[in-house]
C-alpha cells in the first residue's frame, strides 16, 4: 500500500480528477462494451421467440430453403 | 491447418465451440483486470517526477497497446474475409471495429488526461497523438462501409479492403516517436529490451495489458456470436439454441 490513509488515497497526490477520470472512463468503456453486447444479445433472443410464436408454418418453409 | 480452419469458419461451429470457452474468458478478465486494479491504483510506487499521475499509465498504455492490435486483428479478419470468403472472418471484421474504435478513444482521452498535467494541454498535433487519431477515424471508416453495403454476397469487401490498407498507419504510430520530435515519450514495451521502468512498475502494466487482451477476446467473441446468430438466423440449429 502506497497510500498511509484513505485521504491520501482519495487526493492522488493533487492528480485526483486526471488519475480517477481516466480510471473511471476505462471502466465505463469497457464495462458498457459488455453490456451493450448483452443487451443486445436479449433483444434478439426475445424478438426471436415472439416471431417464432407468429408464424411457424412460414419458418419451416424458410428452414428449407436455407438448409443448402 | 485447413480442417481446422473450415471448422472454425463453419458458424455454427464456431457458436458452439465459443459458448464453452466463453465463460473462462470472462473470468481471466476479471481476475486479471481486478488485480491489476487494485496494483496500479493502491500498490505500484508512484514516479518522482509525475507523481500519483503516473497512474494513470496502467490504463492508458494498454488502452494503446489493444487500440493498434485489435486494428492488426481486425485486418486479419479482412484478409480472411477477402481472399477465403469465409462469411465469419466478415463478421469478424465488422464486431472488432467499433470495440477498437472506443478503445482507441479510450486511449486518447486518458492520454489527454494524463497530457494535461504533465505536458499542460490536452491535446496537441503531435505526431504519434494524431496519427492515433487517424487510427480512431479508420475504424469508424471500416465500420462505416460495412454497415452500408448490407448482408449480400459481395457486401463488406470495400470494409476490408480500407481495414487492410490502413495497415499502413500502424508503423506510422510505432515510429512516431523516433521520426518526429514529439512530447510522448517511447515505447514502454519491445520485445527486445529490458523495459526503462522498474520491475514494480513494468509487473502491474504487463497484468493490465493481459487483462485487456482477455477482455477483447471476450467481448469481441461475445458479440461475434450475436451477429452469427442474426445472420444464421433462419438456420435450424439457431432456432434450436435460441429457444432452449
Amino acid at each position: 500500500m502506497r497510500f498511509d490513509s484513505l485521504n491520501s488515497f482519495l487526493e492522488m497526490g493533487g492528480y485526483a480528477v486526471y488519475v480517477f477520470g481516466s480510471y473511471g472512463l476505462t471502466v465505463a468503456v469497457m464495462a458498457g462494451l459488455v453490456f451493450t453486447a448483452l443487451k443486445q444479445r436479449r433483444v434478439f433472443f426475445e424478438g426471436y421467440r415472439s416471431a417464432d410464436t407468429r408464424d411457424t408454418d412460414n419458418k419451416d418453409n424458410m428452414e428449407k430453403e436455407d438448409a443448402s | 491447418m485447413w480442417q481446422w480452419f473450415h471448422e472454425w469458419g463453419s458458424p455454427k461451429a464456431f457458436y458452439m465451440r465459443s459458448g464453452k470457452m466463453l465463460p473462462w474468458l470472462g473470468f481471466l478478465t476479471v481476475v486479471l483486470l481486478s488485480a491489476g486494479l487494485v496494483w496500479g491504483l493502491l500498490l505500484a510506487p508512484s514516479d518522482y517526477q509525475q507523481g500519483q499521475s503516473v497512474r494513470i499509465m496502467y490504463v492508458h498504455v494498454p488502452a494503446a497497446i489493444l487500440a493498434q492490435s485489435s486494428y492488426v486483428m481486425m485486418a486479419v479478419a479482412a484478409l480472411v474475409a477477402l481472399v477465403w470468403r469465409i462469411k465469419i472472418a466478415d463478421a469478424a471484421v465488422q464486431t472488432a471495429a467499433p470495440i477498437g474504435a472506443m478503445m482507441t478513444l479510450l486511449a486518447l482521452a486518458t492520454g489527454s488526461l494524463w497530457g494535461k498535467p504533465m505536458w499542460g494541454t490536452f491535446w496537441i498535433w503531435d505526431a504519434r497523438l494524431t496519427s492515433t487519431l487517424i487510427l480512431f477515424f479508420l475504424f469508424v471508416g471500416v465500420l462505416a462501409l460495412r454497415s452500408a453495403s448490407g448482408r449480400g454476397r459481395n457486401a463488406g469487401r470495400a470494409a476490408s479492403v480500407l481495414a487492410l490498407i490502413g495497415l499502413i498507419n500502424l508503423p506510422v504510430i510505432k515510429y512516431s516517436v523516433d521520426w518526429w520530435f514529439t512530447l510522448h515519450q517511447p515505447a514502454s514495451f519491445t520485445l527486445t529490451e529490458r523495459p526503462a521502468m522498474p520491475v514494480e512498475m513494468w509487473a502491474p502494466l504487463l497484468v493490465m495489458v493481459l487483462g485487456f487482451y482477455s477482455w477483447f477476446a471476450f467481448t469481441w467473441i461475445l458479440r461475434l456470436r450475436l451477429e452469427v446468430l442474426q445472420r444464421e438466423s433462419r438456420a435450424d440449429w439457431v432456432q434450436r439454441v435460441v429457444s432452449s
